[in-house]
């Protein structure tokens, strides 16, 4: 343990010297995040985004279901939502599956008699995986309207029937959906985009530090100590991690304090994430650099596939894949963290953030495998 | 018996880097390990130092095996590599501290120990400089410097004088004998002759792999020489003693060009009396002589038909 502090504290000391780096690491995006979120702010003005398409199942014939259409197709929500009625699942799920919606909302016939009869509900909704941000809006303006039955069902409890009749203009002034709550600006956009290129671009750090202190000649003399294996490697991983993840953490800061970019209220999540995808950059960089035994020739690919992967992840314009292509944002662990970080702050599903954090826990440990097993097939 | 290899074997695809090659290292020596570019030296201690997997045979160090109590052995061995490892980001004391720590020094065992590592390297003022403002001659020394801040029982040296300054080299060499006299047991590869000629008790010369000689310097010298080679300058160019002492036994050769006589004898010191009073009879007299030795250069160009830099 005490040789792989020394190890951790050496690369930590070495890379706080590396002044290349590090203006890199955080002059470079804190003045693109800056030019693109001012460049590129008028394309990200709420009411330019074009309302998303949303299917809806409506089953319930009684009051509450009356109550709901004629919220879902109010003028407040217009900017938000094309509302596409449809008739039966069958035929929702077709066309969710053809891409004609994003998202299909689903309330089941026993919705109204089951706010009365005091359960608390939720209503169902299933969407496409492709764009986490309109599914984070569909996913608010849901939220209000459940809110709102929520609350008529406490309302009902106490015995005050007669106010259910206040309309479904009224509920959706006591409960605006406010753009900047749901959708971020073009600052707050490039803020997560971007710290997530620049997290991903920490794999350079792995990329020379472990080609240098692992593989090349004082790799062979600190192998050459009674350090461990283990502690050697574990050393250098958890020092360069430790760097990138504080670089994430003055990033952060930064755009929080003195852009005022909107990082959600949930920031312990965040900086999980951080660290998570912090681990993904700096194993993907030990890894090819184990592969290829040569770190000059591991930073010509790491840059390379961080820029197509931060692409794809829609860091530099953002955009969103047609149906059939969905699938190649999902290679790009830029993407999984981005959409774990917009469904935080913006509040989309909890279960997307899980799925994509455990996707890139997974990318950890498969880079890690794969590092050792380069490390034990080397002919020495 | 502190260093013991036995049967060792070191293959990389079709070239046998090392081939069966078995040495013995004792207590309080400076073992030479000599060979030309490619010979196997360095394969031989990155083996040692368990860098590379032994295809056959052993190494026993301090009566361990190597491939068993890794840890043990590598505590007590300090390596000087061929190839400079040591980080141009960290000062010259950081350096040595590191390696320090990794060797297990903590606390003020380890601030005496990384100054005294500095000073025997000649580098105390230099401790809070970097490496890359040094010269190819300071980095070498804190090469070495960072192999014996844990002052270790075996300490193996890689060609540590490659490309240096000669004000280097001999304090290189200057410390070598000096943490020998303070006890510890030295293996030190090089291709340059005088150095192990200079400083090596016991000496192996490699080639190819395998170990073609073995022993003292003298008992090297002997084993391949059979005779002399002398150089006299005389008085004036004479040449019929050429004649007379082509008569004495012993001698092989002889020549004269200018005013220089060459001799070719076998080894017998009588000849030399008997060719200066055959030469001063004539009336001329010898200004000099000079009697060539053989070399372990001359050692290896027997042994191998081929000069060691070449
Ligand atoms: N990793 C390797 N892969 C393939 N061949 C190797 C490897 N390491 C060494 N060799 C070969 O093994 C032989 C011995 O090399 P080695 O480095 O041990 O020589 P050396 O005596 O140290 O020479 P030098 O004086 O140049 O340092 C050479 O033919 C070399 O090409
Ligand atoms: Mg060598």
């Amino acid at each position: 343990m005490n040789r792989m502090f020394t190890i951790f504290m050496a690369t930590l000391k070495r890379n706080s010297r590396d002044r290349g780096s590090l203006l890199q690491m955080l002059l470079l995006p804190i003045v693109i995040i800056f030019i693109l979120g001012n460049a590129l702010h008028s394309s990200f003005t709420y009411d330019e985004i074009s309302p998303t398409n949303v299917g809806v199942l409506n089953l319930d014939q009684g009051e509450i279901g009356g109550y709901f259409n004629s919220f879902i197709e109010s003028d407040e929500l217009q900017d938000l939502v094309t509302v596409t009625v449809v008739e039966s699942k069958e035929e929702g799920m077709e066309q969710l599956k053809r891409g004609e919606f994003l998202a299909l909302i689903e309330l089941d016939a026993n919705f109204t008699q089951r706010v009365y009869s005091g359960e608390k509900v939720a209503i169902d909704f299933r969407y496409r995986p492709e764009n986490p941000l309109r599914v984070s809006i569909v996913e608010h303006v849901i939220e209000s309207f459940t809110e709102q039955a929520n609350l008529t069902q406490v309302l009902l409890t106490m015995g005050a029937t007669e106010n259910l009749a206040h309309s479904s203009q009224d509920m959706i002034k006591d409960y605006p959906v406010a753009a900047s709550e749901i959708m971020p600006g073009a600052m707050d956009y490039y803020a997560v985009t971007m710290l997530m290129m620049i997290i991903m671009y920490g794999a350079m750090y792995s990329a020379f530090g472990m080609g240098e202190s692992y593989l090349a000649a004082i790799g062979n003399r600190i192998k050459s100590t009674p350090v461990r294996a283990a502690e050697h490697y574990g050393g250098l991983v958890l020092g360069n991690v430790a760097t990138v993840y504080f670089q994430g953490l003055i990033l952060l800061a930064f755009t929080k304090y003195v852009y005022g970019v909107n990082w959600g209220d949930n920031l312990p999540l965040i900086l999980i994430i951080m660290f998570v995808i912090t681990c993904v950059s700096i194993g993907l960089g030990a890894m090819i650099v184990m592969v290829t035994k040569d770190s000059t020739l591991s930073s010509g690919i790491l840059n390379v596939i961080i820029p197509v992967f931060t692409f794809v992840a829609g860091g530099y314009i953002n955009l969103s894949f047609p149906g059939k292509l969905s699938w190649l944002q999902y290679i790009s662990p830029n993407y999984l963290a981005q959409t774990a970080v917009f469904n935080t702050i913006y509040g989309g599903p909890t279960q997307q953030t899980m799925l994509t954090l455990g996707g890139l826990i997974l990318f950890v440990i498969s880079t890690f495998t794969v590092a050792m097993m380069a490390q034990r097939r080397t002919a020495r | 018996m502190l260093l013991e290899i036995r049967g060792l074997v070191k293959r990389f695809g079709d070239v046998v880097a090392v081939d069966h090659v078995n040495l013995e290292v004792q207590e309080g020596e400076i073992f030479g390990l000599l060979g030309p570019n490619g010979a196997g030296k360095t394969t031989i201690l990155n083996m040692l130092m368990g860098l590379s997997r032994i295809d056959d045979g052993e190494i026993i160090v301090f009566g361990k095996d190597i491939a068993r109590q890794a840890a043990v052995v590598k505590g007590n061995i300090g390596i000087v590599p061929q190839e400079l490892a040591i980080y141009e980001d960290l000062t010259a004391w950081e350096n040595v501290a590191f390696f320090g720590k990794l060797y297990g020094l903590r606390g003020s065992e380890l601030t005496k120990r990384v100054g005294e590592a500095l000073e025997f390297a000649g580098l105390s003022d230099k401790a809070k400089d970097f490496p890359r403002k040094f010269s190819g001659g300071m980095k070498r020394r804190l090469n070495i410097a960072c192999a014996v801040v844990h002052r270790p029982k075996l300490l193996v040296m890689d060609e540590p004088t490659v490309g240096i300054d000669p004000q280097s080299r001999n304090h290189i060499m200057g410390a070598v004998k000096e943490i020998h006299r303070q006890g510890t047991t030295i293996l030190y590869t090089s291709h340059y002759m005088e150095e192990v000629e200079e400083i090596c008790t016991q000496i192996v010369i490699m080639d190819q792999g395998r170990v073609i000689a073995r022993g003292t310097k003298e008992e090297l010298t002997e084993l391949v020489s059979t005779e002399n080679r002398l150089v006299l300058e005389l008085s004036a160019a004479n040449f019929t003693i050429v004649d007379e002492i082509k008569k004495i036994s012993g001698v092989k050769e002889c020549a004269i060009e200018d005013k220089v006589l060459t001799v070719l004898t076998t080894k017998n010191n009588h000849i030399i009396s008997k060719m200066i009073d055959e030469i001063t009879a004539t009336g001329t007299e010898v200004y000099s002589l000079n009697v060539q030795k053989p070399t372990l250069e001359s050692v290896f160009l027997t042994l191998t038909g081929r000069t060691l830099r070449d």
